[in-house]
């Protein structure tokens, strides 16, 4: 595990410990561009009209690592969706991850963690036996640790 | 495979519970975008499927990008209907499944 | 008078905030943080200890003995505690990794895992979680313990910062988005997010070192192995928390 001690390290981390003390303001509150549902799911449900709601996202306001953000996702009631899919619009891949539930689900509910490669709006998508698409969406913020470390 | 993974399953449910689910595998989720201290780009290297099987029906399956944390986590909900088998199996880029099996006692 | 014991007060205060109980890593934690590490079905750490306890039994090295054949269950070694002196070379100090390491080399004839080997973190964090909720053990060394404590307050590094600057003069303050920690040990070999894995407390203590621009230095070395039972030391009263999960 060879680690060097790099340029931006050093810069990095004389930035953060100037800021020691100043206060709680997130430093990495990047500025959460507004999303489309009906672009974001483009390419997965085409020109399907999406309308809003019956899908429930729920995430953490604000996530401290990018790396593992909790997410629950789920159609409340007895009807079950036939998939449903999360995107991250802002990650190199936006597909997350796309969900098909059996007979022998409870309920059409999961969480799991996602990767963010920054702070953005997630969007949720169920699509119902009929056909419709339904969808959400969820902002979350990243901050930043203390400490720039190699490798980030 | 021989990856590590740990599921939580309970030992017994009523019938008609709503019973949760945890599984989790140790994985790296390389997701083919970093690269090493050489500068070479690391491979992707994912698990891109993840089922849940009750007595051979189908509970949830899911696919995964590479979106999805290293280690992956899910949560979810059967309904107990009968004893038997709860199997789990992962699948990697590689096409390599790695299988586990909890039981349950439905009374 | 009353002037005098305002005086008193006054020298009595750094005394007062050394005399604070230490806090755990988990005290500065989110509670996305604190969830994971609440429940051993989500806690990612919870694959290396189940990785650990297989490779407890797992016979090797020339003599096909396992961890198990000498020592029994691995559950008898709750109340272990390391770093401790080397009893046929006194001069040299082992921590748990080391040790193992040397008893793989000496005692079963097997090659060594490797310090940050994934093996090696499975196995030391397996050991350590059978200590968890129990008070860190620490063996009482006057010396090492000042060794170790030298280390904890030497500045170095380019941004020529002391370990005591952050996680003693400046725990609890923010640093960016991060609260900064008292540098608590009780939790390792921990779950890091930013690792995506389980990685060795001398891991971390590199990744400081980096931080603040300085030669870290090898890990398993006598100066970390040092430091790290200064830190244990100085965590008196902390319940082991392996694997914690921290950011």
């Amino acid at each position: 595990m060879p680690r060097r001690v790099g340029r931006r390290t050093v810069l990095g981390t004389a930035a953060a410990l100037a800021a020691v003390g100043a206060g709680t303001r997130p430093a990495a509150a990047q500025t959460i561009a507004p999303v489309s549902l009906a672009a974001v799911l483009k390419p997965v449900f085409g020109d399907k009209p999406i309308q809003q709601g019956k899908v429930v996202l729920k995430l953490p306001v604000v996530a401290e690592n990018g790396g593992s953000v909790a997410v629950g996702v789920g159609v409340p009631g007895t009807e079950m969706p036939r998939r449903l899919v999360l995107v991250a619009p802002q990650n190199p891949q936006p597909l997350a991850t796309e969900i098909h539930f059996g007979p022998r689900a409870a309920r059409a509910e999961a969480t799991m963690r996602l990767r963010l490669a920054r702070s953005q709006a997630v969007v949720a998508a169920a699509e119902m036996p009929d056909g419709s698409v339904w969808a959400t969406s969820a902002e979350v913020v990243i901050t930043s640790g203390a400490c720039i470390e190699l490798g980030e | 495979m021989a990856m590590k993974v740990m599921v939580s399953v309970p030992a017994t449910a009523r019938k008609g519970d709503a019973v949760e689910i945890k599984a989790m595998a140790m994985h790296p989720m390389e997701n083919g975008l970093r690269r090493d201290n050489d500068g070479k780009v690391i491979p992707r290297f994912i698990l891109r499927k993840f089922e849940c099987r009750y007595n051979g029906e189908l509970v949830v399956d899911c696919d995964w990008h590479t979106a999805i944390s290293a280690n992956p986590y899910l949560s979810f909900f059967v309904k107990a209907v009968d004893s038997g088998k709860i199997e789990f199996a992962w699948t990697d880029d590689n096409g390599a499944v790695e299988r586990h099996t909890a039981t349950i006692a439905v009374t | 008078m009353r002037r005098v014991l305002a005086l008193l007060l006054l020298l009595a205060l750094p005394a007062l905030a050394a005399d604070r109980p230490p806090r755990s890593g988990l005290d500065y934690a989110t509670p996305g943080v604190r969830a994971m590490q609440a429940d051993d079905f989500a806690n990612p750490g919870m694959l290396w200890v189940q990785e650990g306890l297989a490779l407890w039994d797992r016979p090797g090295g020339m003599g096909g003995t396992s961890c198990a054949s000498c020592h029994g269950r691995i559950e008898g070694f709750a109340g272990i505690a390391y770093p401790r002196r080397d009893p046929r070379d006194p001069d040299k100090l082992m921590n748990l990794e080391t040790r193992i390491e040397k008893c793989r080399l000496d005692n079963m004839g097997a090659p060594p895992y490797g310090y940050e080997s994934r093996e090696l973190v499975a196995l030391t964090a397996a050991v350590r979680h059978q200590a968890r909720g129990r008070p860190v053990a620490v063996v009482e060394d006057a010396d090492a313990i000042a060794a170790g404590e030298k280390e904890f307050r030497q500045r170095r590094g380019a941004l020529d910062l002391a370990c005591a600057q952050c996680h003693e003069a400046n725990a609890g303050k923010k640093l960016r988005d991060e609260t900064i920690s008292e540098g608590q040990t009780n939790g390792f070999p921990a779950y890091r997010l930013r690792w995506q894995g389980v990685g060795s407390l001398h891991r971390r203590f590199q990744v400081c070192n980096q931080a603040v621009a300085a030669e870290p230095y090898p890990l398993g070395s006598q100066e970390y192995i040092a430091l790290e039972w200064y830190l244990a030391k100085r965590g008196a009263g902390l319940l082991v928390e392996t694997p914690a999960v921290r950011q």
